[in-house]
């Protein structure tokens, strides 16, 4: 079973990064989708609209992430049913503390270019541990802020690739099509044939406790539990 | 000696789909070539698909090829440059920093760029002048373009420039066709300005989203050229003159 996991922020273009690789048939065997989200989001339409298999997950009152971490053997599981070969997992994208990726699973970060050019030192492991960057909305600003936006990524992650897609046209799709299938063999040689990505772990550590925030306390500014 | 660059376009398709009527325009370096063609037609998509080198991936599928540039320079991305003044997402910097962010990302080292000179050289084709410690905020559009002019001239160095609309800039644009131009460069420049169009070598016409016919200037145009050139440069004493609070007749 091949993984891969798209993170970055909401509206980046994750959802067209996954259209414009199915569009180049990057993928050589079977693929679904799945979605964390944290809200609502309405997408499974347009996977099924592609005749994709889609599962949605919804991470409640639990962060994204760790709601990925939990369901995550449910989601191989789903995909060996249907017979699938890749499962592209499409995250909902948050707090920068934590990032999604596992060890064994492509991890895609999705960035928005208008997002300013300093905002790739802000995104944290998100960013630092991806294996692929793909920069969006490189339509809207120009040849220079480019330039320094993918030179800003490079400061944080030098060892992904960097590659540009306009999210609307697909402008960039061949060369993404081109950095996927690359980064997909290098992670299958590193996972082995048999190796299951269901015996692989975070890439970033996920908070270690739970904080009495997370278990519902509802009052700010106690320091002493 | 190497071989100097040469860029070539594979036709693509119209709008409709309808194919371009040519299988491939080769453009070699020292030529300046004129993109002409009602708004719509399809100019910017076709300094986009240059830009990128497109594979073919782009709306228009077309093709675009760089023989014999440095491998270094392709590799980085940084054979072709665009010209543009669209800088709203640099929000705090300076003229000066917003330089260094540049020639930095790009990897060039600090001895082979000279910040004076490309202050000086914008200054030569804007109004007002501004300095390094200038915030490009305070820039007009016309400051910001003569910038981003000299900006890829004394930093990027690519052989390939491409402009888009440089008359509506509010920047000398017989100046600044004269310094982009160059034996070495090949420069795209879309244009509704017919005395820039007749300056170019050739011309491409655009219309329906593709490029539908290759027109060489001809001689006659050329002098065409010079007539109107001059007589663009009494319109710009006078407005020189209106600018001074003179009376004109
Ligand atoms: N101009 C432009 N728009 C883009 C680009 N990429 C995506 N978009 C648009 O941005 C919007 C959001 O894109 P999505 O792919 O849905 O973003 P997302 O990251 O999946 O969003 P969530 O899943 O809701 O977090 C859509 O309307 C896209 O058409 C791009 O490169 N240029
Ligand atoms: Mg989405």
């Amino acid at each position: 079973m091949t993984v891969i996991i798209v993170g970055g922020p909401p509206s980046a273009g994750k959802t067209r990064v996954i259209h414009k690789a199915l569009d180049t048939n990057t993928f050589d065997s079977p693929v679904g989708v799945a979605k964390l989200d944290c809200v609502e989001g309405g997408d499974e339409k347009q996977w099924q609209a592609r005749g994709v298999p889609v599962r949605s997950i919804l991470a409640g009152d639990l962060c994204p992430d760790h709601m990925l971490m939990e369901q995550f053997p449910a989601l191989l599981a789903w995909a060996e049913e249907l017979a699938l070969g890749t499962i592209v997992i499409e995250t909902a994208g948050l707090c920068g503390r934590c990032a999604p990726y596992l060890h064994q699973a492509l991890a895609l970060a999705v960035l928005d270019a208008t997002a300013g050019i300093a905002a790739p030192r802000k995104f944290g492991p998100l960013l630092e541990d991806a294996d692929l960057v793909v920069m969006t909305r490189g339509d809207l600003v120009s040849q220079a802020e480019r330039e320094a936006f993918a030179a800003n990524v490079r400061a944080i992650n030098p060892r992904a690739r960097r590659i540009w897609l306009d999210g609307r046209t697909g402008e960039g799709s061949q060369s993404m099509a081109m950095a996927l299938r690359e980064a997909l063999v290098q992670i299958r040689c590193r996972t082995g044939s048999e190796g299951s990505p269901a015996l692989c772990g975070p890439r970033t550590p996920l908070p270690q406790l739970y904080c009495s925030y997370c278990l519902g306390r509802d009052q700010v500014g106690i320091a002493v539990l | 000696m190497s071989d100097r660059i040469q860029l070539t376009i594979a036709a693509g398709t119209g709008k409709t789909g309808s194919p371009e009527p040519f299988d491939r325009l080769v453009f070699p370096a020292g030529r300046t070539v004129a993109i002409v063609g009602p708004t719509g037609s399809g100019k910017t998509r076709l300094l986009a698909d240059i830009e990128r080198l497109s594979p073919g991936d782009s709306p228009t599928r077309r093709q675009v090829f760089l023989d014999n540039a440095p491998a270094g320079l392709v590799d980085a991305d940084r054979a072709v440059a665009r010209i543009s003044q669209s800088m709203q997402f640099f929000l705090d910097l300076t003229v000066g920093e917003f330089l260094e962010l540049h020639r930095d990302g790009l990897g060039i080292p600090a001895a082979d760029v000279d910040f004076d000179n490309i202050v000086a050289q914008a200054n030569l084709l804007a109004g007002e002048p501004f300095y390094a410690d200038t915030p490009l905020a305070a820039l007009s559009g016309g400051q910001a373009r003569a910038l981003m002019i000299s900006d890829v001239l004394g930093i990027s160095k690519a052989p390939v420039l491409l402009v888009d609309e440089i008359e509506n800039a509010g920047i000398d644009r017989h100046a600044a066709l004269d310094i982009l131009g160059g034996k070495d460069r090949l420069v795209f420049l879309a244009t509704h300005d017919p005395l820039l169009a007749l300056r170019a070598d050739v011309r491409l016409v655009l219309g329906g989203g593709a490029i539908r016919t290759v027109v060489e200037t001809t001689p006659g145009e050329r002098k065409l050229a010079d007539r109107l050139a001059s007589a663009d440069r009494r319109t710009i004493l006078m407005r020189e003159s209106l600018r001074r609070g003179e009376i004109l007749a």
